[in-house]
């Protein structure tokens, strides 16, 4: 993977989480706080408003400079999560102008790891974590089977999604819809959805 | 000073709980709000840069407590550290406690000048208060229990006391002010007398192990800062706490009588100050008073009341440690520093606490019982000289706080009567109080010559003789007593002839104490003819006007820093 699809990456994600606003808005209205939307769109506007001044650099400090821009502009509790995830997976890439599959899933593992740390979810705690890890296995495993970028991601995806679906029975164990207990039940996780958004964008730029 | 970050999703409810902070407070804790983000459309929200912006903004290595209201705020919160570097990091706090309450509490605290550790005791149980009020069952919200310690973590050791007074108030409350500068816990207990271990961030659960010179005592300090914790803990036992070594020497009964019977006898004591008084027994009481147990209209109020008291007194002591500091020296300054210390005891709070909340008792009624159980544990110790300083160091902040809460502030001597002051202990703290116009003299059953006592008596102008010793007991009302204060003896129901031969010392004292202060207005010339000028060291206003009186010509040294000491607020341009 490229730098140029690195910043396509980005750049669909913030179209994604613009055309996505409303729905993930909606998500998050039946068990959260009704803004996970806004923020995403906020926070990656103001990321791809400040791209042009990092595509310069490395892969390393652009990914540093999105984690910055996401912990202050998200507003939620996605801002710190989707930011540590940028800042731990940056760590991996330091210097990097592409990278390998290896690469990839290394930055991919340090990013689950800093959501992880950040948001201390396990697996079933109805959040991005359930998106991410069944995306995370399907994409290592992958590669390690000799798979391109494009086809490992395509798999990651797919599991991304099933993770995403996963969630709708659960009851929340973390953030504002563990308020809820067991009426956050038959509804999908918003951050699961917006994690899988960000997976597709990957994929579609890889493709690109 | 601790510093305070309140975190909120809300901007407006952020700087809500600083305006109520700040009320709280006097503007003295430094208080910072990090609320909402940079978007007006949707302005909910938190901010990691900004958190971060707030807590450099009150920074200092003495802690930062961070409040927060939930989810993101706890979030960024966590981010915002990761970009402090490490030595900061370690120095701010995250607690859990409801934001409002928690913030509102850890104020008084830092104001009352408690240690961040207890700071963050105080803000954690701030939802008591509301959970009595509304009367949720204890085990709700029982406390969680004190940490376990792992054998194998705690650092163990054994000192053998070598001051000559053991572990009393002063290296009590260096150890507990220890154990707040540490992110480390310490228990300890006295070999010797085979007591429990016991948790060292009470003074009093200190003083009661009744620690002596030669005694053995053990240490377990563990926790996160376990080594530099005990180093310095390690360092004050190897250092015997700064003081004297000599061999304890228990009271010696400095009063002789040369006379068997008490009319005309005479008693010696120890000089303290010179001059010479007759006058009537005038009685000096050191004791707590009488509370009655009377029902309460609202736990809360008591509460405050109680913590208000405490918070009033803290400060009282802060200024008379200073003024102290400055006139008679760090060492003998370091009693009001212990005093302060036993004001946000937690054994002692907690005594009040419960009593206030679980059994409804008034505030004053709660505060003098839960004294008066200390000082029995105290006096169960039996020993004598040590724990009885220690219990009137108890006595002394019992009345300080009592007299905050009582609108009849308790007197220790009748301040109508005129006459002789008689006491067994006098409390530092009193002396600055004493009218020289209706106290002629004081004599006390106990003291040294070199005590802060002795020192702030000097000062009055009038006679003072210490460690006369159980005379004193014997002395009523009805006797007329003498004091001869150069000789340091003390004559009670003297005879005409005694009478005679101390009025005309006392004429003749006077007679000289007249004629110094007329002579001190004089220039002062040597008997060569030389002048030289009498210049007065001041600090402030009333010490000038004081110079002036004492026939001061000038000023030598004027230590311009100590105008500002007793200001809440730093001066303008």
């Amino acid at each position: 993977m490229k730098k140029t699809q690195v910043l396509d990456w980005l750049y669909r994600t913030a179209a994604f989480m613009e055309e996505n606003k409303t729905y993930l808005t909606k998500l998050d209205t039946a068990i959260g706080d009704a803004d996970h939307g806004n923020n995403m769109h906020r926070g990656f506007s103001n990321v791809i408003e400040q791209l042009p001044k990092y595509e310069e650099k490395d892969i390393g400090s652009i990914c540093k400079a999105v984690a910055m821009v996401l912990i202050s502009k998200v507003g939620g509790a996605s801002g710190p999560l989707y930011g540590t995830m940028f800042m731990q997976a940056a760590n991996t890439v330091n210097g990097k102008e592409e990278l390998s599959g290896d690469d990839l899933k290394k930055f991919l593992k340090a990013g689950l790891e800093g959501i992880i740390m950040r948001g201390k979810a396990s697996v079933g705690d109805k959040t991005m974590v359930d998106a991410y890890t069944p995306a995370l296995a399907a994409f290592s495993d992958s590669i390690e089977n000799g798979d391109d970028i494009s086809s490992a991601l395509d798999k990651a995806v797919a599991a991304s999604e099933e993770g995403m679906k996963s969630t709708i029975p659960l009851i929340a164990k973390k953030g504002r819809a563990s308020y809820l207990g067991e009426r956050s039940k038959d509804h999908q996780d918003p951050g699961a959805t917006s994690l899988t958004l960000m997976l597709t964008a990957m994929r579609d730029a890889s493709k690109a | 000073m601790i510093g305070i970050v309140a975190v909120s999703h809300s901007a407006d409810l952020a700087e809500g709980i600083l305006k109520l902070a700040e009320q709280m407070g006097q503007g003295k804790v430094p208080l910072a709000v990090a609320g909402g983000i940079d978007d007006p459309e949707n302005p909910i929200g938190t901010d990691a840069m900004k958190i971060l912006e707030a807590i450099q903004q009150v920074y200092s290595d003495d802690g930062v407590l961070v409040f927060m209201d939930m989810g993101s705020a706890i979030l960024s919160t966590e981010m915002a550290l990761d970009f402090l570097d490490d030595e900061q990091k370690k120095n701010v706090y995250l607690c859990e406690a409801p934001i409002v309450e928690g913030v509102m509490s850890a104020v008084s605290a830092i104001s009352a000048g408690l240690s961040l550790k207890q700071v963050l005791q105080e803000a954690r149980n701030s939802l008591q208060p509301k959970t009595n009020q509304l009367g949720i069952a204890p085990e709700q919200t029982e406390k969680p229990k004190a940490e376990k310690i792992d054998d194998s973590e705690a650092i163990k050791a054994s000192f053998i006391l070598k001051n000559t007074l053991g572990l009393h108030a002063r290296p009590a409350a260096r150890l507990v002010q220890l154990s707040g500068k540490f992110n480390a816990n310490m228990h300890i207990r006295n070999q010797s007398k085979k007591t429990d271990l016991v948790d060292a961030s009470s003074m009093n659960n200190i003083l009661l192990l009744n620690a002596r010179q030669h005694d053995e005592v053990e240490v377990e300090v563990f926790g996160n800062e376990a080594v530099q914790f005990f180093n310095e803990v390690e360092a004050e036992f190897l250092n015997h706490f700064g003081e004297p070594t000599q061999e304890f020497n228990p009271d010696k009964t400095p009063a002789v009588s040369t006379v068997n019977d008490l009319n005309n006898a005479v008693y010696t004591g120890l000089a303290v100050a010179d001059g010479v008084a007759i006058g009537s027994v005038l009685r000096y009481e050191l004791k707590l008073p009488e509370v009655s147990d009377t029902p309460i209209d609202d736990q809360n109020e008591e509460w405050i009341a109680f913590r208000n008291a405490i918070e009033a007194s803290t400060r009282e002591l802060e200024t008379l440690a200073q003024e102290s500091t400055r006139t008679i020296g760090k060492e003998e300054a370091g009693i009001f520093e212990a005093h302060k210390l036993l004001l946000s005891d937690v054994s002692l709070i907690t005594k009040v606490e419960k009593l206030v909340f679980d059994e409804s008792k008034s505030a004053t009624f709660a505060w003098i019982h839960a004294l008066k159980h200390i000082i029995q544990e105290y006096k169960s110790l039996g020993e004598h000289n040590v724990m009885a300083a220690r219990v009137v160091d108890l006595i002394d902040i019992g009345l300080r706080v009592y007299n905050k809460l009582s609108d009849e502030p308790n007197q220790k001597y009748d301040a109508k009567k005129s006459g002789i002051l008689v006491a067994d202990d006098l409390v530092p703290s009193d002396i600055p109080n004493i009218n020289p116009e209706q106290i002629k003299g004081i004599v006390c059953k106990r003291g040294s010559q070199t005590s802060h006592s002795a020192i702030l008596a000097r000062s009055l102008g009038i006679p003072v003789v210490f460690a006369l010793g159980d005379i004193i007991n014997e002395l009523s009302e009805t006797d007329l007593i003498a004091i001869d204060g150069s000789k340091a003896t003390l004559f009670v129901n003297p005879n005409k002839s005694i009478i005679d031969e101390l009025e005309s010392a006392k004429t003749e004292w006077e007679a000289q104490a007249k004629k110094a202060q007329v002579s001190k207005l004089e220039n002062a010339v040597t008997t060569d003819g030389v002048q030289v000028e009498v210049l007065a060291n001041t600090a402030n206003i009333d010490e000038i006007h004081q110079a002036i009186k004492q026939g001061a010509e000038g000023v030598g040294l004027f230590r311009s820093e100590f105008l500002y000491m007793k200001t809440q607020s730093l001066p303008d341009e």
